[in-house]
């Protein structure tokens, strides 16, 4: 469907950064509007992204933790349902922090799993 | 129209000054700079005895939603101690502590004359040539300098700071606890790089002033000239590598260095030159690491007085600074 959502967040970004920060005098209101216009721009860039990224990054955890890949629940079918994902998600990261807080020798897989997961989820 | 903040300022200035006539505050919009306290600069003129007064004057206030939650009361107490040691650091003048007069927690200071140039070293707004920048940057090593020689016993500052035992382990428990207390979702990197900082860490040595947040964004010049100091919100006693480690954190290069001149390497062997300390390499890669640690902290109470809605900066994730955190500590890590 046009407009897609990234080019509405796009579109809502230009409104900010050619209509509204150029009406615009007050320095700190300025700076307040350049941090709006680039999270709108990364929201644009990113959102396709973040439902595929979380769900490797559940597999990777899953992996690194040792857990049996869970099915994940569906808001339509076919379709995994964000939230629901999101939590699952929540509590396996709180596991792993735990298990590093225990202070046990990271294993070589969990380094590498937080290198590669600082790069999906950033 | 008088606004309610004028009011309130007014009624502030009012029952410090006394029975005086004429009070009358000249201010201008909010300043722009510091992402962690709100700031006004303005003028105060009264009349006292047929005399005429007039102060410039600087008010800084915890905002709704901050970077940095730390304590008006500690810098104001530091700061009045240190108004007459060799440092160049701001007069205050008073203070609201707990919010009461101004909404929020406030101090005034003197106001200094001055620019503030963020990005001085790197040509910022002044674009001076290289060879003043790299005087000013020798002049940045010698403020620090200065912060690490004061008397802190003489000056009284164990009356307000904490001396601790162990600086380092100090450092990471105070740091990790913004992050425990600030964070909204599990951080299974930060957890492993605080495992690294605690098995990591350097022993304890010579205890010294740590300013915390030692930037040219953080000092009013005069030309090519060092001025003042602001920002003494992190002041706290410490190893001084801590402020080592934080002008060269590779993250804030710019900030601090001008590549190919002022490197830094440079600014470590300087800093040695001047005050016959030696950098032990290993704490200062500590510091390094903790100076990211802590810039993650800062990003995280950022983001949570977003989330939150206290606050209308929008945050970023702290990804970038995850990265760097994983490349310094690559070897052991990775």
């Amino acid at each position: 469907m046009r407009p897609t959502l990234s080019e509405q967040i796009t579109g809502a970004r230009r409104v900010l950064v050619e209509l509204a920060a150029p009406e615009v005098s007050d320095s700190y209101l300025q700076e307040q509007i350049t941090f709006a216009a680039a999270a709108l721009e990364n929201a644009a860039a990113r959102w396709p992204h973040v439902l595929p990224d979380l769900v490797t990054d559940i597999r990777a955890l899953e992996e690194v933790l040792g857990v049996e890949p869970r099915v994940l629940e569906e808001a339509v079918p076919g379709v995994v349902d964000y939230a629901g994902a999101d939590e699952y998600h929540r509590d396996l990261r709180a596991r792993l922090t735990d298990e590093i807080m225990s202070g046990s020798e990271p294993s070589p897989a969990v380094r590498a799993y937080l290198a590669d997961s600082t790069e999906r989820l950033k | 129209m008088a606004s309610e903040f004028d009011n309130a300022l007014e009624g502030f200035i009012r029952r410090r000054l006394g029975n005086v006539d004429g009070i009358r505050v000249e201010g201008e919009p909010r300043a722009i700079g510091g992402q962690s306290r709100e700031n006004w600069p303005f003028d105060l003129f009264w009349e006292d005895g047929g005399t005429s007064h007039h102060r410039r004057l600087f008010l800084r206030r915890d905002p709704v939603g901050s970077v940095l939650e730390t304590d008006r009361r500690m810098e104001y107490e530091v700061l009045r101690r240190l108004h007459h040691q060799p440092v160049r650091a701001p007069e205050v003048v008073w203070l609201d502590a707990d919010g009461s007069e101004l909404g929020r927690p406030a101090l005034v200071m003197t106001r200094y004359e001055g620019h503030n140039d963020h990005f001085i070293l790197d040509g910022g707004s002044s674009q001076l040539d290289e060879d003043t920048r790299a005087g000013i940057a020798s002049q940045m090593v010698d403020l620090m300098i200065e912060i690490h020689a004061l008397d802190w016993k003489g000056a009284g500052l164990d009356e307000v700071l904490d001396v601790p035992a162990d600086p380092a382990a100090a450092a990471i428990d105070e740091w990790s606890a913004v992050i425990e207390r600030q964070s909204l979702e599990p951080q299974p990197l930060l957890a492993l790089i605080e495992q690294w900082l605690r098995r990591n860490r350097p022993e304890p040595g010579e205890i010294t002033v740590v300013h915390g947040d030692v930037k040219p964004g953080n000092v009013l010049f005069d030309g090519d000239q060092v001025q003042v100091l602001l920002d003494w919100e992190t002041v706290h006693l410490g190893d001084p590598a801590e402020d080592v480690g934080w002008v060269t954190n590779p993250v804030r290069r710019i900030e601090h260095q001008i590549p190919g001149r002022w490197e830094a390497d440079d600014l470590v062997s300087a800093y040695e030159a001047r005050t016959g300390r030696t950098v032990d390499r290993d704490a200062l890669r500590f510091w390094q690491v903790l100076a990211n640690y802590k810039l993650v902290a800062i990003v995280m109470t950022g983001v949570r007085s977003f989330c939150d809605g206290r606050t209308l900066r929008v945050w970023s994730g702290a990804g970038l600074l995850a990265n760097v955190l994983l490349a310094q500590t690559a070897e052991e890590l990775r």
